[in-house]
């Protein structure tokens, strides 16, 4: 995934993308960077080898962008990347040659998100065409940022 | 068939059970005396040796019938034939021995002999007599051979049971020269078992023989010295030094033991991978290290010191170990140390000395207070004139001062302070070995000394090894240490401290005074101590937080030493106390590492401490530092105006996580004195808890926990609530139950690939309405005594029971549970808990209940009954004797309960008489059926056929009634009858193929069928017949659709009646005038065929093969099929006689298919019929060439899958 740092345009600037948590503190179901991933474990043990060697924890993420899964092994003692992850809600108010116009809390306008790929992008183009007003959950985690999910409006 | 005659009569019951379990216990009654008295068993037995040839099946017969030889004999006083006996037995064992199943048929028959008891020994002098030759027996065999792999195990058994049986006075009563062989072989036995495990461990065996034997030996050891006063004093020292040194041998690296060592001397030293649901060695042994431990105690003047003066070496060799190591690391760069198996195997020996030496001090501290074995107390008291106490005191009272200044002690210390971890200073926190152990010496355990010998030095050695790992950690040498140790020691430490910490003198008759001086109420010792362990805890927490075993071990010790009120008083005095419960409330570095167990059992620590003795003030402030910031963090967080949008952000869940995970910890933390307090401060939190599952309805491991909440606030404290206050947790516990229904109304529980987590909730849930309902059993409240003068008495109002709660529970959660979902034992067994519990608490909501959810109960109590484990099985049986009370209280007939019980009567009666059963559930079953008998009583047939069939069973002619002297009489008898009359394998015969002549004959073979009389056969087919008309399962029409009901957990689904009609004519039209058709797994269609046939003049035979027996109803047109074995069918069906086939396969799978398809194949002419599912398709297509139809089937009830006609002829459903 190369160097993480460079393509970081977006999001809030001066936060850091990840931070250190020690192995063993990370839990299932919570988030971590593996192979230069965001990942969210889905399965995590721990072994050790021979009856006096340290504690190592297996983990098993799925890559919450992509859906792929990673695994990495590594002593419980080590200190692992949790990425900083932001989930916002955005309503739809268009899409032009493939991207989406979201509106922000604040009133402003972004236009820099494609519309996803896959089903998700089909649903949110169907109900955009039939006029249906909705929000579009946004995740961003290390500089990236996609379109996960749909919502009703929250009246 | 004179043999097979006799061992007819010669307790069937006895074999069978011998076979399913061979440790069973014979215990004959008087009877066996003289029924058995019949010359021809020994006359078969002494031609054994004459006919080489017969040897190998007449010992086998031998092995099976040789317990009832011996009945017959000895109360005729003839002592001499016993003795014969074993002989023969003896030396039929040896001319076997290389046919090792032969080898194990006559070992276990010996094992046998040596569990006879009871009344067949008319006083003890046989007994002793008995025994003797038993014995005798068995030590010319053993001396006379070398013992066998296949062999060990059934020695071992052998020894185990008449060790077990035998009672003390009989052992202590033969020749005591008898009796000392008997020990010694015993003794060298276990040695060299022991040994031999040892190398199947290193082999790594899958077949752990000679560790079964073993562990049989060990516990038989146990047996013994638990009741050693009744021995000569004494005489089980020198044994006992044996086996624990042989164990300490087979346990330590060599040269001072074999460990790892194969046959030849070879070392193997091998680092496997091992997981984390690897169970730790003092669980996985804890069996043998009790044992040990035990033999330990008995000869203490040998194992106590030898067991220090071990643990003193490893540790002193550690200690200059992990200095050269350091040292290492000091002069290259390099980190990689390299080399770890000296270390490793240092390791591995501290581990089992600690493990040892664990067991040896204090017996398991689970539950209550352990007391301090008398036999330690003994050594301690026998040692204890030579210490010297005073300098002692000295030393303990003035652990800042050095050690040096006092007069008595001679070495430096400059080591002892705290050691700066600073590289440059490593070499000097690390002094050599011998100054250091010295000071080691003098500084930790200083009162113990060389001069004490006592058990206190064994714990002085331990934590001289804990302060070498300490310092270590100091040194950042962490990463050479082993975590395995690190637990050992505070699993040690924690097992220590709760048996020896603050001894109670009350509880013993005579106590050690340098024991009580040191580690008494009160004294500078144990404050000393307390402060040392704290800081060990602490500084685990930290180092290990990596370690999750590790830092649980540790917080286990934490609470052992603030869970008893006097301990907790003197550690609230440490400061260290304090700072560790800030820390933690701040939730900051290093104790948030720590894993969500750790955490919960941390707070649960820290809550203990808070109700020790403390002055107001500092209490206000304790529980200010402790508990109030997590409140206020909570609300703060909770009553945010934006907490709608960030409730979902990982930070604040992260927080709401670690809030609940610390409110169990504070319900686990629950005491009788403390639950006034603690109950107020939990209920708080759990109506917003509740408020919690609306907001993470999507995030089920905060749901998960949220209910976790609520079941350990249920489990831990509704036991101590008074009424009102059980009635607030009622309604919070309704009120969570309500929102959980909500948010689960049409929730999908469709895929049962799933994973028994993904089923938590559920789990929960149920643990939950099982806790509210265990109020029932255990009830602590004095009519709220602990709460008194705290509340008013609740205002009128309508007031919530415990019983509304759980049925409004049980209706969320049966519908929610599928046959599937049972597959999971959890959920399994909590599910079954939690109706048998219902059942008997409340059987008078049972009729209460919705038809659907009644049904449902029903079904699931069957299926337990009868498919599920013993223990399931177990359960259900409770369960149905409250129903039946219940039936019999209201004197309703015909109502579901009423029918349903009847239904249960003849399950019940099959499962004791016709099945072949589990002989642990006779007591259950027999009660259960009892009382369904007493109820069904009035219902005369049944009742006089029962009573015909149990010949005898209720031996007196009044009708049973349900009082408890009958009922023990019933099921005495009960026990007795099942015995005789076994005839399990009969049930097919008897009840279900009347008409076959065939099934019914016995085959001559070797094998000894079981048999009835006639005349039971009779009267038991007429049972069912009556049964089966009266029972309710048949009802009006006994061929319209739906006449027996549906059973879901056989799979079936019966067709709507516009499908069953559609089939039917489809089938007879295929079939033709006076064609055959058979119906397979379709008897609704069957059903409607009959039906077909009455209104008009076609004729056509049909045969309906079906695997549920209600509907054997049908006469001679059922025909019992079971698709597991597609083609054993009876002899009238003749192959390819059918014209046409209908089959309809109960469940959707390849296996269940294919294998159909052979039954269809094997009946059918051409024509097949065929119904199932749609995915099915393709297989329907391979297996049998059938082409799927466009006409659509219906069921009664919906079904999830599609479902099709497959035909392969031309039909007018395709079209």
């Amino acid at each position: 995934m190369g160097d993480l740092d460079t393509d970081f345009t977006s999001g809030d600037a001066g936060a850091s993308l990840t931070f250190p948590m020690q192995c063993s503190a990370l839990r299932k179901n919570g988030f971590v960077v593996l192979k230069g991933r965001p990942c969210k474990i889905v399965e995590m043990s721990t072994s050790k080898t021979g009856k006096h060697g340290h504690a190592k924890v297996h983990m098993v993420g799925i890559d919450i962008f992509t859906g792929k899964k990673n695994e990495d092994i590594c002593p419980s003692t080590h200190n692992m990347d949790v990425p900083n992850i932001k989930r916002l809600d955005y309503q739809l108010v268009g899409i032009t040659d493939g991207y989406l116009s979201l509106l922000k809390d604040n009133g402003d306008l972004r236009e820099d998100l494609k519309l996803p790929e896959g089903d998700l992008g089909k649903e949110i183009e169907s109900k955009f065409d039939s006029g249906d007003e909705f929000l579009v959950s946004v995740l961003a985690a290390m500089g990236e940022e996609c379109p996960i999910a749909i919502k009703p409006m929250s009246t | 068939m004179e043999r097979g005659d006799f061992e007819a009569s010669l307790g069937r019951h006895y074999i069978a059970m011998f076979e399913a379990t061979p440790n069973v216990m014979l215990k004959p009654t008087e009877s066996w005396r003289e029924s058995l008295l019949d010359h021809r068993v020994m006359d078969l037995f002494f031609t054994i040796g004459d006919r080489e040839a017969d040897l190998i099946v007449e010992a086998r017969k031998l092995c099976m019938s040789s317990e009832a030889c011996v009945f017959c004999q000895l109360p005729m006083g003839r002592s001499s034939v016993p003795l014969e006996l074993f002989e023969g037995v003896y030396v039929v064992h040896r001319k076997i021995r290389e046919d090792s199943d032969m080898a194990q048929d006559s070992l276990q028959c010996l094992a046998q002999l040596a569990s006879m008891h009871g009344p067949i020994f008319p006083d003890e002098n046989a007994q002793v007599t008995y025994l003797a030759h038993l014995v005798e027996g068995l030590l010319n065999m053993i001396n006379g051979i070398e013992i066998e792999d296949s062999e060990a195990v059934g020695i071992a058994n052998i020894i185990s049971n008449l060790i077990s049986t035998f009672p003390r006075s009989v052992l202590t009563a033969l020749p005591s020269e008898l009796f000392g062989s008997f020990v010694n072989c015993l003794t060298l036995l276990t040695c060299s078992f022991g040994r031999s495990a040892a190398l199947e461990e290193v082999l790594d065996k899958d077949d752990m023989v000679y560790m079964e034997a073993y562990d049989k030996l060990l516990e038989s050891w146990l047996t013994l010295v638990q009741e050693d006063e009744h021995f000569p004093r004494g005489c089980f020292i020198q044994p006992a030094v044996q086996v624990f040194n042989s164990y300490i041998q087979c346990h330590l690296a060599a040269p001072d033991g074999t460990r790892n060592l194969t046959a030849n001397g070879v070392s193997s030293h091998e680092e496997e991978e091992i997981n984390e649901l690897q169970e730790d060695d003092r669980e996985l042994f804890s069996d043998q290290l009790a044992s040990i431990g035990m033999l330990g105690r008995i000869a203490a003047d040998h194992c106590i010191p030898l067991l220090t003066g071990l643990l003193e070496d490893r540790v002193t060799r550690l200690h200059g170990q992990l200095q050269r190591h350091q040292q290492h690391l000091m002069s290259t760069s390099d980190t990689d140390t390299g080399d770890r198996i000296v270390l490793d195997e240092l390791y591995e020996d501290i581990h089992w000395i600690i493990l040892v030496s664990g067991y040896l001090l204090a017996d398991d501290p689970q539950g209550e207070t352990p007391l301090i074995p008398s036999e330690v107390m003994e050594y301690s008291i026998k040692h204890s004139t030579e210490v010297d106490i005073n300098t002692t005191l000295q030393l303990l009272g003035s652990p800042g001062e050095k050690p040096t200044s006092i007069p008595g002690c001679l070495t430096n210390v400059e080591c002892l302070g705290m050691c700066p971890a600073e590289p440059a200073t490593r070499a000097a926190a690390l002094p050599g070995p011998q100054p250091w152990r010295q000071a080691m010496l003098q500084h930790y355990s200083s009162h113990i000394i060389q001069l004490e010998p006592g058990q206190r030095r064994l714990l002085s050695a331990v934590l001289r090894t804990s302060e070498v790992e300490s310092r270590a950690t100091r040194a950042s040498l962490t990463q050479l240490l082993s975590p395995q140790m690190g637990k050992d020691i505070v699993w040690f430490l924690r097992r220590w401290a709760k048996t020896y910490l603050l001894v109670d003198e009350k509880l013993y008759g005579q106590i050690s005074m340098p024991l009580s001086t040191a580690f008494g109420p009160d004294t500078e010792g144990a404050q000393w101590i307390v402060g040392y362990l704290l800081d060990k805890v602490i500084n685990n927490l930290s180092v290990w937080s990596s370690e999750p075993e590790l830092a649980n071990d540790t917080v286990e010790l934490l609470v052992t030493l603030v869970e008893r009120r006097e301990r907790a008083n003197i550690v609230v005095q440490c400061e260290n106390w304090w700072s560790l419960a800030k820390q933690f409330a701040s939730r900051s570095p290093p104790l948030h590492m720590l894993s969500s167990a750790v955490q919960r059992t941390l707070m649960k620590a820290l809550v203990l401490g808070g109700f020790a003795h403390m002055d107001s003030d500092t209490k206000q402030q304790y529980w200010a530092e402790v508990l109030h910031p997590l409140q206020q963090r909570f609300l703060n967080l909770i009553n945010q105006e934006n907490f709608a949008q960030i409730c979902q952000e990982e930070v604040v869940k992260q927080e709401i996580v670690a809030t609940l995970e610390a409110l169990c910890g504070i319900a686990e933390a629950t005491q009788i004195d403390n639950v006034a307090s603690l109950f107020s401060f939990l209920m708080d939190f759990l109506s917003n808890c509740i408020g919690l599952m609306e907001v993470y309805r999507n995030s089920p491991e905060t749901i998960n926990l949220i209910i976790e909440v609520f079941v350990e606030v249920a489990h831990k404290q509704i036991c101590y609530l008074g009424e009102t206050k059980s009635m607030k947790l009622y309604e919070v516990c309704l009120m969570l139950l309500q929102v959980y229904s909500k948010n689960n109304l049409g929730r999908k529980r469709l895929d049962v690939a799933g994973e028994e987590e993904q089923y938590q909730d559920l789990l929960l849930i149920m643990e939950l309405l099982t806790n509210l309902l265990s109020k029932e059993f255990i009830d602590f409240s004095d009519s709220d005594e602990v709460f008194r003068g705290q509340e008013q008495s609740s205002g009128g109002g309508r007031a919530v029971s415990a019983a509304d709660v759980v049925l409004y529970g049980v209706n969320i959660v049966l519908p929610l549970m599928s046959q599937d979902l049972l597959k999971f034992p959890s959920l399994c067994n909590q599910y079954y808990k939690l109706i048998t519990f219902i059942c008997e608490i409340f059987p008078e909501k049972i009729p209460q209940l919705p038809e659907d959810l009644f049904k449902s109960l029903m079904c699931s109590l069957e299926l337990g009954m009868t498919t599920m484990s013993s223990e399931i099985s177990q359960l259900c049986l409770e369960a149905l004797s409250p129903l039946a009370e219940q039936c019999a209280k209201t004197q309703e007939k015909d109502t579901p309960l009423f029918i349903a019980t009847q239904h249960f009567l003849k399950l019940v009666f099959d499962m004791l008489v016709l099945q072949k059963h589990n002989t642990e559930m006779t007591v259950a079953a027999g009660e259960a059926l009892y009382t369904l008998v007493c109820l069904h009583q009035r219902d005369a047939v049944i009742y006089q056929r029962l009573a015909e069939a149990f010949n005898g069973l209720t031996a007196s002619s009044t009708p049973p009634t349900l009082d408890r002297k009958q009922k023990v009489a019933f099921l005495k008898s009960l026990e007795e009858f099942v015995a005789n009359v076994n005839i399990y394998e009969m049930q097919g015969a008897i009840v279900f193929f009347p008409h076959s002549d065939s099934s019914m004959k016995m085959s001559d073979s070797d094998d000894e069928e079981p048999r009835l009389s006639a005349e039971t056969l009779a009267a038991l087919q007429e049972f069912y017949t009556e049964s089966g008309r009266t029972g309710g399962s048949v009802r009006g029409d006994p061929f319209s659709v739906g006449a027996v009901e549906e059973d879901w957990r056989m799979s079936q689904f019966w067709y709507s009646e516009e499908t069953a009609a559609r089939l039917a004519e489809e089938v007879l039209q295929q079939a033709g005038e006076h064609g055959r058709i058979a119906c397979v797994s379709a008897p609704s269609v069957y059903q409607k065929l009959k039906q077909l046939e009455s209104s008009r003049s076609q004729r056509a035979s049909t045969v309906l093969l079906e695997f549920d027996r209600r509907f054997a109803v049908y006469g001679e047109e059922f025909v019992f099929y079971d698709y597991n074995n597609p083609l054993c069918l009876p002899e009238g069906l003749l192959p390819q006689t059918f014209d046409v086939v209908i089959a309809d396969p109960p469940y959707l799978s390849e296996e269940c298919l294919s294998k159909v398809a052979l039954t269809v194949q094997y009946l059918t002419k051409d024509k097949i019929l065929l119904c199932t599912g749609a995915t099915m398709e393709e297989h329907a297509g391979k297996l049998l060439n059938l082409k799927i139809c466009s006409y659509l089937p219906k069921h009664n009830h919906n079904l999830a899958n599609e479902f099709r006609c497959y035909v392969n002829y031309n039909s007018t459903l395709l079209s």
